[in-house]
């Protein structure tokens, strides 16, 4: 201060002279990038950041049902709101706002592991470097994954640095995408430990986590022997529960039975923090939102997918809730999210997100073994491991299904496992349903083009460098 | 005082005696001998008045010995006794504002008649017309050019100003605002309206530019009264009123709503306190359950006089508001001393000190706005009882809203402000005709807000109790010092300033969070509560150095040129686009001095005006030039081990380039007075080009990074300004004047960046930057156009949306151009009677030419599942037996029913306010002893009436959904001199 009245003292003396010096305000309350790098703990909150984008991508108030709506397993009943009736009838266009916020959110993701991947050699320890780059090549890996799978082709971003001459990337081909997300996951699994001894580090990636995104993302594109192999790879490292509640009860968070990875919630008091809003958004209707353990009521499942489970299906019971306080749900809502502790706070449940879990790379592998026509029993034998725990009839390998049969049960025992997990939109691209599905169950005619998303035109405005959308939009 | 007692002792001795009348015969003149049109003459005697015709003539009754007692608003009152021997040439000396006839123009003056740029000076009196709100507020339809926005109506809402048309999109539009040569923040909402002596607007580049890279929105000049040597005075002033909520909502009764949810959803869960309640035919009026009658005073003290040397003001204000939503106030108490001293001949100093010290009580404004005060109590369902049987709040609203009477009830959210202002002044003269001018002041503020909301408020509450505690505060400094010379040459007058200013603000704050606490010590003992957090902290500071000068000439007293320079450095922007220079030129030429009209009978002023300049806008975030890296918070932060993992995160790219907005602006215009300025006027046309726009220009969405803040695009404002005051009627008793503007604004945004539209923040080329760009809603789909509709997945009963495109689905293609969001054109008129002593103020204001969003009519006129809705949708939904064009079917998931993303709830904006009707009676000076100089009682009524097709809370101000309803207001008061 004493400095500065001096200066003001000069700049009043001598009108002519400089006040630059006056003129040097510091930040006080935010760093920039020459104070913000300078120990370990500064870059691990780089890291930290990184993973933060898991929530945005997978438990957003947009993302949430990206994977879900324009499905058959899932129906916006806010019709009102056209960008829910939009994903469901197919009138969107690429101004949409979710996909626009998906979009930006996995390209937040990517900035932030970029500075984690490019961390100077020789400023911290090496280890932990090596460590910390293998978790954000998983990472980047991801939030690639999600990005190829929504919209094909698009810029690829990998260096920290932005140089404003080469700001504007042109779309690389699908193909190129998916082997950047392959060579991030292969560094990553040669690093990581199977899992992290120090309990401060629970929740970080590990290299079975990297092991079934690999056989995840292979087989999404395409490639069932690679796939086979690290789900193979899994083999004996996981069981399902016994009981189905468990896989999603807080209670069991970072287990590591049946699930491999989980995005990471923690309730914390107050909305717009920590917690997580699954169960706001997905909690049962009609008894007074949130703070009755309700939900909004926005969406919810179809009433065609509570229909297609067996009646003796245990899934049904442990998955859907009926009835809820008296109020009947008619369709059934969504029970697999429900935190019976902390449900009742807007907003603000302890739910982590299962990303990936071992139930998934049963059928992955069945449905790898099958693509690659093997005759041994094992894809029977994976299916059944599900099907039994759900007490529901096996299917015997002496019923001697086709390929397409089996693709067919495959199908429908995913969307019975796996429903709201955020994975339906991709099995019925994968399997080539989408269209078929989407008429059948809910009556709506959708193109060829529609297993893909345009690029947002956001993102198409801002970047010269994106001539095209994706066909037919 | 001597004067006094001899008029007094004249009067004593009139009384006494019993002259025979006659009519007296005069004329009131100028000190130039030019005659004055409407004075008033009063015999004090016999009270009969009479006001001066067009050339000062006047004839009144009375004989030698009576005391007349002659006055105009320009001119210092004068008391005469009659003598014997007619004519009277009656001589009065304009008044000490008047006799300079001068107007503010920042770091000095200049005579009015000298002026080269588009100033108004506003007409103090007229604040007047707005009795309730601030002074910002205050000036609303005062001066054409001006725009004034209310925000909101609530107690201590302020108003927001825009002076020619909105030239930024992202670095603000509100003038600077200057009180007694300090720049203030955040308007006029702490100023005493009655301190206010003179307000000067400067509007043009030539006016403003001397205030460079601030000058670009205009500027607001404030002086403040002081005292004036000679006699003491002391004024009170007394303002009491009352005021009725306006627009009340007709809203459905508990029957009604009973019956339309039960057909709409047939699994409708009523809870059973609701059903009791219905059951024994109750309704809830909520909007009626949560106001009341407010009420409104004002109090103001003013001591003023002084000596040859040192002249001095003392005046005291009290404000005090209870609104018209229940436990909502607001009270203001300020003091300000002026104070000047010759101290010699070459050394003048004075004092301008002001403390001020505020409370607001509040309404709930949370942001969302589902649980704001006003917006509960509309959309509350009437069936629902405001207490349990066992007198708990009821707490079973939809969607999670609070209970809105328990709201007002608990709700504990107060907003104090404690604010000095200060400034200290010498001016030396060391030579003749040059001084120097050392301003140095500053003004520091602290701002705290303490709120607590009480789990019983509802189920969005914590139960143990929320409690919030926000300090801040803000210190400015500045010294500004000043070389003034002038120098006449023959028939040429030069006029030169330069200078030089330093200016530094610094700013912190911190906010405490702490939840389940003791309900009685709320936020005075955060210590106490269970669960503390999130904290958090801000500080920031920036300066400003600047050299100015500016030079004034004069020829003949016909020809004016005005130069003015100012180079402004800002820590606002990287080190080498620091400095920027802002030069303005103008000139004026005063036609009617000009011998070939010098005795015009028609024109008696005509000056031609003409200006041309840079100015700057640097109200953007400090360090928004810098790449930034931000810790904490839900967008950064994660969960490892189960306990939260701080994260930082880049949020922004540094670009150094970044520099001020700057507006080129054109004026033309032309200052009028016809018949002896019987209509006096002016008219401007201008033209303002803001360019290098501060706009956050999409960056590729690919590099993580949203937008980086950079200096684009275009943006022209033009426009006419039209002000006109005309003495209609001055005969006799009776006198009539009327005084108007209108203003018209164009806005155009002429380029964005890469020659892009950008829809999603509704900006287009060609268009203003305050368009509406939706969809179009056009009624419902009928029974008869069923199978269409179903091509667009609607039925019967649902909102009809236009497929502009026609490619047989709705989406955000088929939007379109649905009007602008702000008014074309604006402006007030008023009236002014007066008939012997009493006087009528007809005051209007006026706006037009733009559609407002009634986003309260999403939930009040579409089948709302989580709430009340309106008296007319009920009687006039669609249904088969009852097609409406209006209000869609109550059907759960009906396509845009509630209208969002739709036209369907804009209405037009345009509306004519009485904003004020005032009666006044003055009682004659010679009812009372000496003591008293003036008397005036009066009554007024505020927004009595408004012509508007809006129908939601109030025309005026900006929030919708969640309003504080405006208020008639009914005042009376009493100003009394001494």
């Amino acid at each position: 201060m004493k400095k500065k009245l001096f200066y003001t003292g000069l700049c009043f003396l001598s009108l002519l002279s400089s006040c630059e010096k006056f003129l040097d305000e510091k930040p006080l309350s935010v760093l920039t990038p020459e104070n913000a790098y300078n120990d370990l703990s500064d870059w691990k909150k780089t890291l930290n950041g990184a993973y933060a984008m898991l929530q945005a991508v997978f438990v957003g108030k947009y993302t949430i049902t990206l994977s879900e709506f324009g499905t058959d397993e899932v129906i916006p009943f806010d019709m009102g709101w056209a960008a829910y009736s939009e994903l469901h009838y197919y009138t969107f266009n690429d101004s949409h706002p979710f996909l626009a916020d998906h979009y930006r959110v996995c390209y937040e993701g990517i900035k932030r592991s970029n500075v984690v991947i490019d961390i100077p050699e020789g400023v911290i320890d090496n280890n932990e470097r090596t460590m910390m780059i293998a978790q954000a090549k998983f990472l980047r890996a991801i939030y690639y994954f999600d990005l190829v799978r929504m919209y094909g082709g698009v810029p690829l971003w990998t260096k920290s640095s932005i140089d404003r001459d080469e700001i504007m990337k042109p779309r690389v081909p699908q193909d190129k995408v998916y082997e950047l997300i392959v060579q991030d996951l292969k560094d990553a699994e040669n690093v990581l430990p199977t899992k992290w001894t120090v309990a401060a580090d629970v929740g970080r990636a590990t290299k079975y986590a990297v092991q079934a995104m690999l056989a995840r993302v292979y087989l999404q594109w395409k490639k069932p022997e690679q796939a086979l192999s690290y789900c193979n790879a899994l083999d004996g490292k996981f069981r399902l529960y016994d009981n189905l509640r468990d896989i999603f009860d807080p209670k069991n968070k970072n287990q590591e039975i049946e699930n491999i990875f989980e995005v990471q919630f923690k309730h914390s008091g107050a909305w717009g923090m920590e917690g997580s809003l699954q169960h706001s958004y997905w909690g049962p209707r009609g008894v007074g939102g949130p703070t009755n353990f309700g939900g909004w009521g926005g969406f919810g499942p179809t009433q065609y997918v509570y229909d297609s489970y067996e009646p003796t299906d245990k899934r049904r019971q442990a998955f859907f809730l009926t009835t809820f306080n008296g109020v009947p749900q008619v369709p059934a809502s969504n029970y697999k999210f429900f935190d019976s502790t902390h449900g009742n706070v807007i907003e603000d449940d302890n739910l982590n997100f299962v990303l990936i879990r071992y139930a998934d790379v049963l059928l992955m592998k069945a449905e790898a073994l099958n693509l690659l026509g093997d005759a041994s029993d094992s894809k029977y034998d994976a299916l059944n491991t599900v099907r039994r725990r759900a007490g529901i009839n096996p299917i015997l390998a002496t019923s001697n299904l086709t390929q397409t049969q089996f693709a067919d049960v495959l199908l429908k025992e995913r969307l019975h496992e796996l429903c709201f997990e955020h994975l339906r939109r991709w099995d019925l691209i994968r399997f080539g349903k989408l269209k078929e599905t989407m008429k059948i169950s809910a009556g709506v005619d959708i193109q060829d083009y529609h297993n893909l998303y345009p690029i947002p035109k956001a993102a198409m405005d801002a970047n010269e460098a994106i001539k095209e959308n994706n066909p037919g939009y | 005082m001597k004067n006094l007692i001899s008029i007094f002792t004249t009067l004593l001795i009139l009384l006494s005696s019993d002259y025979a009348m006659a009519q007296i015969r005069g004329r009131v003149v100028n000190e130039q001998k030019l005659g004055v049109a409407g004075a008033t003459i009063e015999n004090l005697k016999s009270n009969i008045k009479t006001i001066t015709g067009q050339d000062g003539q006047f004839a009144i009754e009375g004989s030698a010995g009576h005391t007349i007692f002659v006055s105009h608003a320009q001119f210092e009152s004068k008391k005469i006794v009659i003598q014997d021997g007619q004519p009277l040439e009656i001589i009065l000396q304009e008044n000490l504002r008047n006799i300079e006839e001068v107007v503010a123009i920042g770091y000095g003056t200049v005579k009015k008649k000298d002026l080269t740029g588009a100033v108004v000076s506003i007409d103090v009196e007229q604040l007047n017309n707005s009795k309730v709100g601030t002074a910002t507020s205050a000036l609303q339809g005062l001066a054409s050019g001006v725009y004034v926005t209310t925000g909101s109506v609530k107690p201590g809402g302020d108003a927001t100003v825009i002076i020619r048309g909105q030239g930024s999109i992202n670095a603000g539009n509100s003038p600077l605002y200057i009180i007694d040569g300090l720049p203030v923040e955040g308007g006029l909402q702490d100023l005493s309206p009655q301190d206010i002596e003179s307000i000067d607007v400067l509007k043009d580049a030539s006016a403003a530019s001397i205030y460079g890279s601030r000058g670009s929105n205009g500027v607001v000049l404030i002086t403040t009264k002081k005292g004036r040597s000679g006699e003491g005075k002391l004024s009170f002033l007394a303002n009491y009123g009352t005021q009725r909520m306006l627009n009340k909502q007709n809203l459905m009764d508990a029957t009604q709503y009973f019956e339309l949810a039960n057909t709409a959803n047939s699994n409708y869960q009523w809870t059973s306190d609701e059903l009791r309640w219905i059951s024994k035919g109750e309704t809830t009026d909520w909007q009626d359950a949560v106001t009341q009658n407010g009420r409104y005073n004002n109090y103001n003290l003013s001591l003023s006089g002084g000596s040859d040397k040192v002249t001095h003001m003392l005046a005291v204000d009290w404000y005090d508001q209870i609104g018209t939503i229940k436990n909502s106030s607001f009270n203001k108490g300020s003091v300000r001393f002026n104070m000047d001293a010759q101290l010699k001949d070459w050394i003048k100093s004075g004092i301008r000190f002001n403390v001020i010290n505020s409370s607001l009580k509040n309404i709930n404004e949370e942001q969302d706005s589902g649980y704001g005060t006003m917006f509960s109590a509309i959309s509350s369902q009437p069936t629902a009882p405001i207490f349990l049987e066992n007198g708990a709040y009821f707490d079973g609203f939809l969607n999670t809203k609070a209970n809105p009477v328990a709201m007002v009830d608990l709700l504990d959210k107060i907003t104090k402000k404690s604010k000095v202002m200060g400034n200290f002044f010498f001016e030396l003269q060391p030579i003749a005709n040059l001084t120097f001018r050392s301003e140095n002041g500053g003004d520091l503020e602290f701002f705290n807000v303490n709120s607590y909301e009480d789990g019983r408020m509802g189920q969005h509450y914590p139960d143990g109790g929320h409690a919030t505690k926000f300090n801040g505060k803000r210190m400015y400094l500045q010294s500004e010092n000043t070389f003034n010379y002038r120098y006449q040459l023959e028939a040429h007058r030069f006029d030169a300033m330069v200078g030089a200013s330093v200016s530094r603000v610094t700013y912190e704050n911190t906010t405490a969070d702490s939840k389940n606490l003791n309900p009685i010590l709320k936020y005075n003992n955060l210590g106490g509560a269970e669960n503390h957090g999130p904290n958090s902290s801000y500080a920031v500071n920036s300066s400003l150095v600047s050299f100015y000068g500016r030079l004034n000439y004069s020829f003949q007293d016909k020809y004016l040129a005005t130069i003015n320079l100012r180079r402004d450095g800002s820590s606002k922007f990287a080190p080498n686009n620091r400095w920027s220079f802002f030069p303005s030129a103008s000139v004026a030429w005063k036609v009617s001095s000009e011998e070939f009209l010098k005795d015009s009978p028609l024109l008696s002023n005509l000056k031609i005006r003409a200006s041309i300049g840079q100015l700057g806008n640097q109200n953007i975030g400090d360090f928004a030039f810098a790449a930034t890296i931000s810790e904490g918070g839900y967008w950064s932060d994660y969960v490892l081990g189960n306990n939260v993992a701080t994260g930082s995160v880049q949020n922004t790219i540094s670009n150094p380039e970044l520099t001020w907005e700057k507006s080129q602006q054109i004026d033309l215009g032309i200052d009028f007075g016809l018949w002896n300025n019987r209509i006096t006027g002016s008219i401007d046309l201008y033209h303002k080009n803001t360019r290098d726009l501060l706009f956050s220009v999409p960056l590729p969405r690919e590099s993580g990074f949203e937008n980086s803040l950079t200096n684009v695009g275009k943006v022209i404002n033009k426009g006419i300004e039209i002000g006109l005051n005309s003495l209609n009627i001055s005969s006799g008793k009776f006198s009539w004047q009327t005084t108007m503007n209108f203003t018209y604004n164009q806005n155009r945004v002429t380029e964005l960046y890469n020659n892009k539209q950008d829809i999603n923040k509704w900006l287009f080329v060609g268009r203003t930057i305050n368009q509406f760009y939706m969809l179009k809603s056009q009624g419902i789909w009928q029974e008869s156009e069923a199978s269409e509709a179903a091509r667009y997945n609607a039925q019967p009963g649902d909102r009809k949306i236009l497929d502009l495109d026609g490619n047989g689905i709705i989406n955000s293609d088929d939007r379109t151009f649905t009007g602008e969001s702000v008014p074309k054109y604006y402006g007030s008129l008023g009236n002014t009677f007066r008939y012997k002593d009493i006087d009528l103020n007809i005051f209007f204001v006026y706006a037009g030419g733009h559609m407002i969003d009634n986003a309260l009519n999403r939930y009040l006129h579409a089948f709302n599942p989580w709430g009340n809705m309106s008296q007319d949708y009920y009687n006039g939904y669609w249904t088969f037996e009852r097609p409406s064009n209006i209000f869609p079917a109550p059907r759960l998931g009906s396509p845009f029913a509630n209208g969002d993303g739709t036209d369907a709830h804009l209405q037009r904006g345009d509306y004519l306010r009485l904003k004020n009707i005032e009666l006044g009676y003055s009682f004659s000076p010679s009812l009372f002893n000496s003591k008293v100089k003036s008397l005036r009682v009066f009554f007024s009524a505020q927004n009595l009436l408004t012509f508007t097709e809006f129908t939601g809370f109030d025309v005026e101000s900006s929030d919708k959904v969640n309003p504080y309803p405006n208020a008639r207001t009914f005042i009376g008061g009493i100003a009394l001199t001494l």
